[in-house]
Order: C-alpha cells, then sequence, then structure tokens
C-alpha cells in the first residue's frame, strides 16, 4: 500500500504503465518515484508519504475518528500528529478511539437531552405569549403598584428612623470615648510624621548643599522650587507613554497584581486589613451579613464615614494650600487636564491630547489610590463601630425589602415600556421575548461580560463589577438567529469602537460562556440556550453518534482480529 | 519622540566646552619619548596648564595600534582618578594583552619619531602633539591634524573661576551634581583620502555618517527613546564607540574604549574626513584596526572584544512576541495557529504582562496558572520560550528578589549612599548593580530551574529597559552622579549597564544550562536592547521600539548595517513596527525583508491589533508563509555564517562594499544589502510601488533566487519589476549555498532533514561555499562536536571535503557524529556552460546520472540555465568529488 495516500486518488497511484502522473500535469515519471523521498512534481502529488514536498499532503486514515489531511512539512517529524500514528515511521501509538471517546460521550449525552432540550425551546414560546399577556394587562395597574408600594417604604422608613434616634442616644456615650481614642491616636501619628519631615527636610538640605540633587518628596522639590511634578508623577507620565488606553492590560495587571500580592505574600497584612472578619471575632454586626451598598444605610456607618471624610478633607485641604503656596498654577493644571481627559474618555477630546491625558487620568488614578489607601489606615486603627440594637437591625432589613421590591416594580416599568412588542426582532413566535430585560454575566477571572439581550453588552472587573465598559449596544441577530451582534461600544485607542459577537449554541441551561478579544477592542463570546436548538441538529448529532458506534466496533473486530492473527 | 526630553550638544556641558574648539596647546615633550619593546612612550603636556599625561602606543601582532592616555595625577591636588575600563571587567579578552609585538624605530629627532610593526608605520610629532599611521604607504589615520585635541585635567574646585558645566549642570529640573570636576577629552581624528566613514551605532540614520556641521553631533549614550525618529543623530539604546573607514584599497577602524557620554563630529573636505571625538570622562584608550581589508578589520577588533557567540540555532529561527501574549489559553491559540497555517516558528515571547505586577521571575497566577505545563507543550513541538526580565526592583519587602537584593546592599545607590529608587514599569524600583561582579554573579544564580519558579530548560530570556531606563529620571534614565560599586560615577559606566546586565543574565543561563545538560551544558540565549561593545560575546540585540511604517523598515537597514560592521551582527529590527498597525502590504514587505535580519522577529505593542503572520487574509497570508519558509529553507547557510562570526568576527548583513571593497559607487548603498558574501538582498521599501532601483555589483554574475535567471552586474541602479510575491535577491556567481527545502515546524525539526546546494557559476565556472553543523545547542563545539564542510567546484568537478577555517582560533577538524547521517538531495547547478544536449554526472561510486533541467521543489522549474543532480544521495559528512560531463 501506498503510504500517506488519500483512498479517494487511489486511482491515479494504480501504476498502470509504469509511471506516474503529476496532478497538476506537470510532469510524467517512473512508478517508482512515488513515496521515494524526493520531490519530482511541483503540487507534490508523487510524495503522498513522505516530507519530501513543501506541498504535499499526508492522508491519516483515523478511523474511529476523523480522518485528516497533513501538510508534508508534519511527516516524519517526531511529532504524532495523526491519532492513528501513521504519520512518523516509530514512537506513536494508535489513540483514535480514545480521542472519539471523549466525543462519543458528549455525543451520546447530547442525544439523549436533546429532547428535553427543544421541549424547553417549545415552552419559550409560550413563557413568551404568556409575558406579553402579562404585560398587557399590567400595563393599567403597573402606576398603581408603584404608588401603594411607595406608601409601603414611606412607612418603613420612618419606623427605621425611630429605631435609629433610640439607637443612636445609647451609643452616644461610648461613642464619645472612642472619638477621644482616636484623637490620641491621630495625634501621636502626626507627630510621627511631622518629625520623619523634618527628617527628610534636614537631610534634602545636606544634599542640596552637596549639588542639589533631584528629591523625591513633593514638598522639597516644590520649596526649591524648580520641580515641576514630583518623582512619582514623572515616572507615572513617562510609563504612561507608552500606552493610551487606560482600561489597557498594563494598568490592569498593575492594580490586580497588587491585589494578588496581599494574597501572596502579605497574607498575614490582607487579616489586618480587613476589618469585618477582625470584627467579627468579637461580635458580629448587622452589616457584616448585608450586601456592600447597604453599609452606607447604617446610621453608625455613616457617621464613621463622615468622621474618616473630615479627617482626609482636612489632609488634603491642607496639602493643597500647600500646592497654592508654593505651586501655583499647578492645582489649576492639574484641573483642566483631569478636564481633558475626562473628555477623552467620553470620547471627545482631540487625539492630540491622548498621551497628556492619560497622564493625568494616572494621576488621577493615583490620587484615587492614596485616598482609598489613606482610608483603609485610618479604618484600621478607627475603633469598632458600636453594636445596633436588633430592633433597628429589624427595621433596616424591612425598608431593604420594601426598596427592593418597589425597585423590582420601577424596572418591571421600564422593561414594559421598553421592550414593547414590537419593539425589536424577537425572533420567530417571539421566542426571545423572555430575554427582553435580562441580563447574563459569564464568570470570568478578572473581567466579566455581561450580555443583556435587546439592550447591550459591557466588561466589568469580575469581583466589584466596578468599572463597567460599554462593548455596545443591541444590533440585532443575524446568520439565522444564531449570532447577536453589539457595536459603538466605548472608544478605543486606535481601533475602532468597541464590539461584541455573541455566539448561540445549544444547551439546555443558559450559560454565558467567558469572553475574549481576539483583536483590540472587538470581543466574543458562546452564549448556551436552548433556543438555538435545531431538529436539523439534533438529526445530525443522532447520525453521527451511529456512525461512530459502527466504526468503534469496526476497529475494534480489527484490533481483536489483528491479536487473533499474532497467536 | 519628545525631542524636550533629551539633550543635546548645546545642553551638555562638556560638549559646549569642546565642540570644534581648539584645544590648549599639548607638547610631546621629546626628550620622554622612548620606544622599549612593543611600547611607545611619551609624556604629553598641557602647555597653558603645566599638566602632564602619561602616553602609551602599544603595536599589536595582528595590525591593531593601541593608545593609551591617562593622566599624570597628583593625589594630593585632586579629587578622584580617572574611571578605566581593565580588562578584569570582561569588557575586552585579556588575551588581546598578549598579542603585543615589538616596534622597530626608523628615526627619532626632536621633532617626532617614526616607528614601524609589520605594514603600520606611525610617526608621532612633538610640538602640538600629532600622530600619523600609514598602513602599507598609504597614509589611513592622523590625529590631532586640526587641533582640537584636548584632555581636561583633574583639579580642585576655585571659586570665581568661571568654568562652564564643569562642577555642576542642570537640565530641565535634574541637577547633575559633578563632584569630581571636569574631566573630559576631545580626540582629533582625520582619515585622508576616506570620503566614507560608518558605524558608531546606535542610531536611526543613515549607514554612511553624514557631516554633521551645523547640526547636532552623534550621540552615544544608551537611551530609552519613546517613538524615535527614523532619521536622527540622537543615541539609542545601545553604542559602540567603533568607526570604520573605508577606501578603495584601504580599510580602517578606529574603537575607544569609554563608556561615558561620548559625542562624535564628523566633516568632510574633499575627499578627506574628519572626525571629532568628545566624551565627558575616562581616558584615552584608543584602538586603531589597520586592516588593510573590511574582513581584516572586523577580525582586529573582534580581537579585542571577542567575536559573537555561536548562538542557540532556534534563536536563527522566527520569533513570535506581542506585548503580550495574555495567558496561557492565548499562547496555545498562537502556537497552534502557526501550524494550522503551516507556518514555521521556533519561539513565544512573553512580555511584561506576564509576571505577578512587574516582579520579575514571577508568574502572574491567573493568566499563566501552569508555566512549567505550557513550556513543556511548546517545546514538544520543537519550539522555546522566552520570558522578559528587566534590571528595575520592583520596591516591595514580600518580593524575594527585592528582599535579598536589599539586605545584600545589591543595589545602585543615590550620592548620599541610600538605595537608589527610580520609577519604572513596576512603579518604584531599585536597581541592580550589575557594575558589580558579586551582584552579576548573585543575579545569575537566580536563573537556575528550582530559584526561578515556573521555568523550565527551554525557557530564554528577554532584558529590556537595561539602558538602564528609569521613567522619572533625567533623559529616562539614571542621574550621573550615582554611586556604583568601587565608588564608581554613572557617568563612566553609563553606556556599560546594559552589557552587564545581560551579561549577568546571560551567564545565569549557562548556569543553568550546565545544572540541566552537565559538561556540554545548553547555550544561554538572552535578548537585550541596551549593548556595548563586547555585547556580541553575550547575545543578540534589536533596535528598540520602532513604529510600523515605511520609514523605519527602511531606516532598519542603515541600523543593522552599522551594528554588522561594529561587531555586533547578531541584531534585528521589530517585523511590522512596534508602535502602530501595519496594513497587509507593509507586514509583507516586512517579512520579506526579516527573512534576511540576523535576528528575525515580530513584535507589537500592547494597544495594536493582533497581526500574527495569518491575520492579513490572503494573500497575504500566503505571502508571508513564504517569507518565514525561505529563512528556513536558508537555515544551513545563516547558521554557518553564525560560524564565521563566531570564528573571525565577520558580519552577517554586510554592506555591498564589503564584498566588493574597489566598487566606489557602492560605498553610499544601504537600502540593499549582502547576506554572507553569497546572497544579495534588494528589499521592496516603498508603498505600492512595482519597480525597485536594483544595483547588483559589477564583475559578478548574479541569479535570481525565485526565478534562477542570470543577470550581469551594471554596478548602477537599474529599474527592475517587483510584485508582491517576493523582493529581489540574488545569488552572487562563485557561490555555493547549503539549504533545507522541506519546511518544518522549527529549527530543531529540521535537523536530520536532507540539504540541496545551491551551484552559483562565476565566469570561470567556479564556485565554492561551505557547511557547518553541531547540534544547535550545546557547548559540545568546543571540544570539536561539529562538522564543517567545504563545497568546491572547480573544472566542473564539485568536491567535497573540510572546512579549513584558517583561523587560528580553530586548529582541529571537528566531528558530529550526528553528522554522518546527513545527505544531500539534490545539486542545483546555476549558469553551467550552455550546451543543448544536457550533463551527466559521474558519481563517486562510477554510476553515471543525468542532470535533469529545473527541480519540482526548488523554485527554479522554469528557468533553462538550472541543471539538478536529483537524490545523489551523497554524505554531507563524506569526501567526494562528483564530475560532470556535457553530453555531446
Amino acid at each position: 500500500s501506498i503510504r500517506g495516500l488519500n483512498p479517494d486518488y487511489a486511482a491515479q497511484y494504480s501504476g498502470d504503465g509504469g509511471v506516474f502522473k503529476c496532478f497538476d500535469g506537470s510532469k510524467v515519471v517512473p512508478f517508482s518515484r512515488v513515496n521515494d523521498d524526493y520531490c519530482d512534481c511541483p503540487d507534490g502529488s508523487d510524495e503522498p508519504g513522505s516530507s519530501a514536498c513543501a506541498k504535499g499532503r499526508f492522508y491519516c486514515r483515523n478511523k474511529g475518528h476523523e480522518a485528516k489531511l497533513l501538510s508534508a512539512s508534519f511527516v516524519d517529524d517526531g511529532v504524532c500528529d495523526c491519532c492513528d500514528g501513521t504519520d512518523e515511521l516509530r514512537g506513536c501509538a494508535n489513540t483514535c478511539l480514545e480521542k472519539s471517546a471523549g466525543r462519543l460521550i458528549e455525543l451520546k449525552q447530547k442525544v439523549a437531552s436533546y429532547g428535553d432540550m427543544l421541549a424547553k425551546k417549545a415552552n419559550y414560546v409560550e413563557q413568551a405569549a404568556a409575558r406579553r399577556k402579562e404585560w398587557g394587562a399590567r400595563s393599567h395597574t403597573i402606576d398603581a403598584e408603584i404608588r401603594a408600594k411607595l406608601d409601603v417604604v414611606e412607612a418603613a422608613r420612618a419606623e427605621k428612623l425611630r429605631a435609629e434616634e433610640q439607637n443612636t442616644a445609647r451609643v452616644e456615650v461610648e461613642k464619645a470615648a472612642r472619638s477621644a481614642e482616636e484623637e490620641r491616636r491621630r495625634l501621636v501619628r502626626e507627630e510621627r510624621l511631622a518629625e520623619e519631615e523634618r527628617m527628610k527636610q534636614v537631610a534634602a538640605a545636606a544634599a542640596d548643599l552637596a549639588g542639589g540633587n533631584e528629591q523625591d518628596t513633593p514638598s522639597e522639590g516644590e520649596v526649591g522650587g524648580h520641580v515641576e511634578e514630583t518623582a512619582e508623577e514623572r515616572g507615572r507620565r513617562i510609563a504612561s507613554q507608552w500606552t493610551t488606553d487606560p482600561d489597557a492590560a498594563a494598568s490592569q495587571a498593575e492594580g490586580l497584581g497588587e491585589s494578588e500580592q496581599h494574597e501572596e505574600f502579605d497574607e498575614g497584612e490582607q487579616d489586618e486589613d480587613e476589618q469585618p472578619e477582625e470584627l467579627e471575632d468579637e461580635e458580629p454586626l448587622p452589616y457584616v451579613q448585608a450586601p456592600a451598598h447597604q453599609l452606607k444605610m447604617d446610621s453608625e456607618w455613616e457617621d464613621f464615614m463622615k468622621f474618616v471624610d473630615l479627617l482626609v478633607g482636612y489632609t488634603r485641604r491642607w496639602m493643597d494650600w500647600f500646592k497654592m503656596v508654593f505651586r501655583e498654577g499647578i492645582a489649576r493644571d492639574v484641573k483642566e487636564r483631569r478636564k481633558a481627559a475626562l473628555e477623552r474618555r467620553h470620547g471627545s477630546g482631540p487625539a492630540a491630547y491622548r498621551h497628556g491625558s492619560q497622564r493625568n487620568y494616572r494621576v488621577q488614578q493615583m490620587q484615587a489610590d492614596e485616598q482609598e489607601q489613606m482610608l483603609r489606615q485610618q479604618q484600621q486603627q478607627a475603633p469598632a463601630p458600636a453594636e445596633v440594637s436588633a430592633e433597628l437591625r429589624e427595621a433596616t432589613q424591612i425598608l431593604t425589602d420594601v426598596e427592593t421590591e418597589l425597585a423590582t416594580l420601577h424596572k418591571d416599568k421600564s422593561d414594559m415600556e421598553k421592550y414593547q412588542a414590537h419593539s425589536f426582532d424577537y425572533g420567530p413566535d417571539n421566542i426571545f421575548f423572555p430575554y427582553a430585560g435580562r441580563c447574563f454575566v459569564d464568570n470570568g477571572n478578572r473581567w466579566a461580560f455581561e450580555v443583556c439581550f435587546f439592550d447591550k453588552a459591557s466588561q466589568m472587573e469580575a469581583n466589584s463589577h466596578n468599572n463597567k465598559v460599554n462593548l455596545g449596544t443591541w444590533r440585532g441577530f443575524s446568520e439565522g438567529y444564531t449570532t447577536a451582534l453589539f457595536d459603538g461600544g466605548d472608544a478605543c485607542a486606535n481601533a475602532p469602537q468597541r464590539s461584541m459577537r455573541v455566539y448561540l449554541q445549544c444547551g439546555a441551561e443558559e450559560i454565558l460562556h467567558s469572553g475574549s478579544e481576539p483583536s483590540t477592542c472587538v470581543y466574543q463570546s458562546a452564549f448556551v440556550t436552548p433556543l438555538a436548538c435545531t431538529h436539523q441538529e439534533h438529526q445530525s448529532i443522532m447520525t453521527e453518534l451511529q456512525q461512530l458506534l459502527s466504526l468503534q466496533a469496526e476497529v475494534q473486530a480489527e484490533i481483536a482480529a489483528a491479536e487473533k492473527d499474532e497467536l | 519622540f519628545k525631542e524636550h526630553e533629551f539633550k543635546k550638544c548645546k545642553d551638555t556641558g562638556f560638549c559646549r566646552r569642546h565642540r570644534t574648539k581648539s584645544g590648549p596647546k599639548f607638547d610631546v615633550l621629546h626628550e620622554t619619548a622612548s620606544v622599549s619593546g612593543h611600547e611607545l612612550r611619551a609624556t604629553l603636556r598641557n602647555m597653558d596648564a603645566g599638566k602632564t599625561f602619561n602616553l602609551i602606543v602599544r603595536a599589536h601582532s595582528s595590525g591593531t595600534i593601541r593608545l593609551l592616555l591617562d593622566e599624570d595625577l597628583d593625589p594630593s591636588v585632586t579629587n578622584g582618578t580617572r574611571y578605566r575600563i581593565s580588562p578584569e571587567d570582561s569588557v575586552t579578552l585579556p588575551s588581546f594583552e598578549t598579542t603585543v609585538t615589538p616596534w622597530k624605530t626608523i628615526s627619532k629627532t626632536t621633532k617626532d619619531i617614526v616607528v614601524v610593526s609589520g605594514d603600520v608605520q606611525v610617526t608621532l610629532t612633538f610640538a602640538a602633539f600629532k600622530m600619523l599611521v600609514v598602513v602599507k604607504g598609504k597614509p589611513a589615520l592622523s590625529l590631532n591634524s586640526k587641533g582640537l585635541f584636548d584632555m581636561e585635567h583633574f583639579r580642585l574646585k576655585e571659586e570665581g573661576v568661571e568654568c562652564d558645566g564643569c562642577w555642576s549642570e542642570t537640565f530641565l529640573q535634574f541637577t547633575d551634581s559633578k563632584p569630581h570636576g571636569p574631566e573630559a577629552m576631545s580626540l582629533d581624528i582625520a582619515f585622508p583620502g576616506f570620503e566614507h566613514v560608518y558605524g558608531l551605532p546606535e542610531h536611526a540614520t543613515s549607514f554612511a555618517l553624514k557631516p554633521t556641521v551645523g547640526g547636532e553631533p552623534y550621540r552615544l549614550y544608551n537611551l530609552d527613546v519613546f517613538e524615535y525618529l527614523d532619521s536622527s543623530p540622537f543615541g539609542l539604546y545601545g553604542s559602540i564607540p567603533m568607526m570604520v573607514a573605508h577606501k578603495v584599497g584601504l580599510t580602517i577602524g578606529v574603537f575607544w574604549l569609554n563608556a561615558a557620554e561620548m559625542f562624535v563630529d564628523v566633516s568632510k573636505e574633499g575627499s578627506n574626513t574628519a572626525t571629532q571625538w568628545i566624551a565627558e570622562s575616562g581616558i584615552v584608550d584608543l584602538f586603531i584596526f589597520t586592516g588593510p581589508g573590511p574582513a581584516e578589520v572586523q577580525q582586529q577588533y573582534a580581537e579585542v572584544t571577542g567575536p559573537t557567540a555561536m548562538p542557540q540555532q532556534f534563536s536563527v529561527g522566527y520569533h513570535q512576541c506581542r506585548w503580550n501574549y495574555k495567558d496561557e489559553a492565548d499562547v496555545h491559540l498562537v502556537d497552534s495557529g502557526f501550524d494550522e497555517h503551516e507556518i514555521p516558528y521556533d519561539v513565544i515571547w512573553l512580555d511584561i504582562e506576564h509576571t505577578n505586577g512587574k516582579r520579575y521571575l514571577t508568574w502572574d497566577s491567573h493568566l499563566f496558572p501552569k508555566p512549567i505545563e505550557l513550556q513543556n507543550d511548546v517545546a514538544s513541538r520543537g519550539r522555546e520560550t522566552v520570558t522578559i526580565v528587566d534590571p528595575h526592583v520592583k520596591r516591595d519587602h514580600s518580593y524575594y528578589i527585592f528582599q535579598e537584593a536589599q539586605s545584600e546592599g545589591y543595589f545602585v545607590k543615590n550620592p548620599q549612599g541610600g538605595d537608589f529608587e527610580g520609577w519604572c514599569w513596576p512603579g518604584s524600583s531599585s536597581y541592580l548593580d550589575v557594575t558589580n561582579p558579586t551582584v552579576r554573579a548573585w543575579w545569575a544564580q537566580q536563573f537556575a530551574l528550582d530559584k526561578y519558579q515556573g521555568s523550565t530548560e527551554h525557557l530564554y530570556i528577554w532584558n529590556d529597559m537595561n539602558e538602564p531606563s528609569v521613567f522619572n529620571g533625567p533623559e529616562i534614565t539614571m542621574q550621573k552622579d550615582l554611586i556604583h560599586h568601587g565608588n564608581v560615577e554613572h557617568r563612566d559606566v553609563h553606556n556599560l549597564y546594559g552589557l552587564f546586565y545581560h551579561m549577568g543574565t546571560a551567564e545565569g543561563l549557562t548556569l543553568r544550562g550546565y545544572q540541566t545538560h552537565g559538561e556540554d551544558g545548553d547555550r544561554p540565549f538572552v535578548l537585550s536592547r541596551a549593548f556595548f561593545s563586547g555585547t556580541q560575546r553575550v547575545g543578540p540585540i534589536w533596535t528598540g521600539d520602532n513604529t510600523a511604517d515605511w520609514k523605519h523598515l527602511a531606516v532598519s537597514i542603515p541600523m543593522l548595517l552599522s551594528l554588522g560592521v561594529t561587531g555586533l551582527p547578531f541584531s534585528g529590527a521589530d517585523v511590522g513596527g512596534f508602535f502602530g498597525n501595519p496594513d497587509a502590504e507593509l507586514i509583507t514587505r516586512w517579512n520579506q525583508l526579516g527573512t534576511y535580519y540576523p535576528f528575525f522577529r515580530g513584535h507589537a505593542h500592547l494597544e495594536t491589533q493582533r497581526r500574527e503572520p495569518w491575520l492579513f487574509g490572503e494573500p497575504a497570508t500566503s505571502r508571508i508563509r513564504a517569507a518565514i519558509r525561505e529563512r528556513y529553507a536558508l537555515m544551513p547557510y545563516i547558521y554557518t555564517l553564525f560560524r564565521h562570526a563566531n570564528i573571525s568576527g565577520q558580519p552577517i548583513m554586510r554592506p555591498l562594499w564589503f564584498e566588493f571593497p574597489d566598487a566606489k559607487e557602492l560605498f553610499h548603498v544601504e537600502d540593499s544589502f549582502l547576506l554572507g558574501s553569497a546572497i544579495l538582498v534588494s528589499p521592496v521599501l516603498q508603498q505600492g510601488v512595482d519597480n525597485v532601483d536594483l544595483v547588483l555589483p559589477k564583475g559578478a554574475r548574479w541569479f535570481n533566487a525565485h526565478s534562477g535567471e542570470e543577470t550581469q552586474g551594471a554596478g548602477k541602479p537599474v529599474k527592475t519589476k517587483v510584485d508582491m510575491e517576493s523582493i529581489p535577491v540574488y545569488y552572487k556567481g562563485g557561490s555555493i549555498v547549503p539549504r533545507r527545502e522541506r519546511p518544518r515546524r522549527s529549527t530543531r525539526m529540521q535537523m536530520k532533514d536532507p540539504f540541496t546546494l545551491i551551484v552559483a557559476l562565476d565566469g570561470n565556472w567556479s564556485a565554492a561555499g561551505d557547511l557547518y553543523l553541531d547540534d544547535g545547542r550545546s557547548f559540545a563545539f568546543l571540544r570539536g562536536q561539529y562538522t564543517h564542510r567545504e563545497f568546491k567546484f572547480e573544472g566542473l568537478k564539485l568536491r567535497s571535503a573540510v572546512h579549513n577555517s584558517g583561523s587560528a582560533v580553530v586548529t582541529s577538524v571537528g566531528s558530529w557524529a550526528p553528522a554522518q547521517d546527513l545527505e544531500v538531495e539534490r545539486v542545483v547547478f546555476l549558469g553551467l556552460p550552455k550546451t543543448g544536449k544536457g550533463y551527466t554526472a559521474r558519481m563517486p561510486d562510477g554510476t553515471e546520472v543525468s542532470l535533469e533541467a529545473g527541480a519540482a521543489s526548488t523554485k527554479f522549474s522554469q528557468a533553462e540555465n538550472a541543471w539538478v543532480l536529483r537524490q545523489p544521495k551523497l554524505g554531507v559528512d563524506a569526501d567526494w568529488v562528483v564530475e560532470l560531463v556535457a553530453h555531446k
């Protein structure tokens, strides 16, 4: 037999007349030159089974799996490319059955569940109809529902206020004691900082005398009068020359790298940072279990935050005054640049501003980071907020619940207005209508994707869901409702506006697969849904399963026969 | 490019003090001039200031003259000593010191002294200090003919004495404290009868150095220049203070071993070229290479600074880089993309984002959770991985590198004695003081497999930012008054820093190689951005952050030619251009040129569109595939060129005049070049053109490498048609070029493939070439585990014999056992005498085989003048003769 020969072309390798004709007709050569490891035909047809021809094609039968046409350059190179191992003269086992085993299981499972998935899909048609009917009726009553709920919220709020007042009175004394303690700590800290500052100034003065070097601390540079930006600001500005996109991986990695650092190197430190945990050790506080955004509703917390804000504000004002005195114009400059940065981020800034505004974006980020860091420090040093009464806890919970209910009603109303019967193409039988107003989020490591059908696609930080980037607004389905398109998203440096393509795949449950960015600012993801299941696919996978099963039987029989022969 | 961030001559005190200004009068005190063996010694005196300097002129056996000039310091009145690079610094080879040869005194009067060594005669004129070098009776070089020489002497600061920028100077917000005061030097070097001088990398400008009168001098100061311009004398990432002057009949070189900031002016007067070299500090340690030919100058320079290291063979293949391949899935996708599109490649590169927060030698555990599996998987298909490692160390007490380096005191210090802190990718950083051999040795240990977590023997390294780049420093680098090991100021060693870092890293991989592979350790592969003389012994460099435009494509040729003639041939420009987005035409043309770069890597900026070779659609994909495959087909030839660089310092990419030194019309050509001596490349450097001005040197037969067609060299530009499929490439008649025609995944996968010999005949129907083979990865070749064959075609006989390197370095005949299983599968003869009836080959075993016209899998199927010996089954490692007989 002729190595690497595609059975479809067997007739051309019959050896009739003792010659071989190149497929392209360019040459007739003695048949002995077929697979003699020398390339005679420019199209590579005389060497189906060697690596001699650059254009050669090696056919692996891969019985039990899938046949494959391999580039001749991969023949006899020591890498097993064909699962039947025929592309290498030695060293490759036949792994075709193992290769197809996975596919076989997949097919069996899919075939077994396909009926259910199709039923589920049919159910969506009913859901769509029912939902439309429900909306039709509810559109007349929704305003009344909202009004009624508003009254309930009002009552809950009053109740909570009352509980709060009681609680506040109870803890006032305790709080005063804590404030005094905090003040004492602050003074100690300030004293230490001032001492350090004095030491630095002494060192700087010495350095100045020695010839005047670049200073690292802003105040010293400013006093000297010749430094326009701090060393760190300059470092950040130059670093930012290299990237223009604030969302670029560089900045992400930097930020996330920090958090990892905590994970990997600073575990002890992190524990100290995590105040709630520390508090839990003493006595659980009501907001420990509550979602983050509700923390602010706790008056105790609010007070504490005010206190912190005051501290931060005081420090910042002092810094500002310092800047005003020694660096007139800098503050104005920063403000202007921030404005330019903001404009650019909103896509209106001229291209020429990119580098500069990027720098200021970084500066802003830096300031925000500093603020956050300061906050964290203060939190660490502040005494634990006092316990709140069970009554207040309960009242808070009730208010939260009813406010959530109210928000749901508002969303229902806006959804009903937005996704009216004919606002969008909901597919045949309006089958996609149940997705109106729903969003699906993937579970990406760092960045999560969110796809809201008929609305928009976004990307955000996976943990916090912060820093949302708009990847595009709904553009519609394409390719027979197998793809959903979003475009015209946030602007990109040196690239088109962000866009996203979502491929729909058949499956039992709705799952948004982790998205990717194959090209800068062009995103894609797969969305599993029963709505992508079709009778045709059902048929074809059943056929494939049958074929695979019979092939497997065939190969197993062959292997058995071979073993018998050996005996 | 932010011009205002960088200094010009006018912003620099020592340049202002010396540029084009006559110095004080220096005389040689004639009674002090004496010859003792290999040394001519004399005392030089600044007649105005009364200071004396010791002059030594040495002769070396290879024809190199070395001039040393140091201050005769009185320690009681100076506040320092002059920094000098000594052989212990590993910049130059200690072995060079032993090659001294005696001078013969021809005459000595009160006016001058004349000494001779071999073909070189040196005349030292005492009054107003002048020196003239004559080679074989031809004036080659004169020192101080214009009276610009000056050497500032050490002094103590005197109040009330004006001295421009001597004791402190400020640029932007940065003040350089200059505690030692002025110590600059100005050398006045003229080249009589030379219209062209070359070298002095690294500048993005013409190959033949243009006059700088009225403009900026060429600057040598290693800097990280953001978005550098395509035509500028500003100093870029590396510096080699080496210049080559070439004229009909004589090539010479000048090398000033000095790592301080330097400015060089070039001026032309008639057929003479004059230069002025101004350095900020150190001593005069000037090497004059007297040729007399281009190859000899390269050999002489290599004798001083060392020849190019024998590279890992994989590193001569195609490299795929990007800032950044995001995660393991991305790497797998790119790796399989090459197989899917049947494009060979050897190395996948990971830029800074692979690290944990820019802490080098760590991994981002989310993006690269399984780096060892990743590298092993890539390696299972014959490929390697490279990670980036930069010299700035994040100031983070929980980072082990920082911890160790800080506690050991391994960082560069600020003038107050504390660790210098600068800003780079990780934020606040300190910088390893790699000028200290102890620090380099410690750094080298960090690359052991058990130290560098997540590394494997298939991981190699990329050193970036080693100028060093300091984002918040003056000119994006360190201030000059920082302190290095031995209380040396940064100003003295600035241009050396990158080399030392590169050296330490490469030493790390070498150590790892011995730990992993035993006696015949793995050769290191470390790419660097900064460089200095000597870098060639360590590893390749690339030309930094270029831009995806046609001008940067074009300027890459003069940039790489300059590196080639200054002893650093293993270099390349980022294919496609780092910044910006190349279109299909530009990326195609760039790959077609990159095929012939000594270092061939595609790279791209973080925010560019993805541009792996198959992302531009057809027909671009097929064209890029063809270009990269051609690189692999030429691998045996290119690897053999590396061996010649390794033995005798010969460049790989060469200017046309290098092989045609008497053809004046070629002295300014820099849009085409030769790869070795056999292949002429004339790339397409303009958008949308259908022809190029092709210059084929006169007096040779040239064979189109794509069609086999013959063209006679005209020695002047001839409009030649081009299409998008390829760029004009020619074999020079008289060459034999070994090739491997089978496209493979990588160089490792080619190792067992047979060879094709292209025999391109000259006017006498003769040709010669050679083939060097070894395991491609270890140091076993150093103990003779290599095969070097020579092929000669003369009198219709093709002979295979052992190559005689003719080099003192390689005295024994090597033998690499696996070569015995390798065969020649095809010999293609180009330019045989015309015969209507063809040829028969008489094989070594006595059988006769008819040659075939053309051949399918080479490119010559349509050529009438290609005759192919089919499957001769000749052992590549055997001696044999094949005789051709024309059919009657």
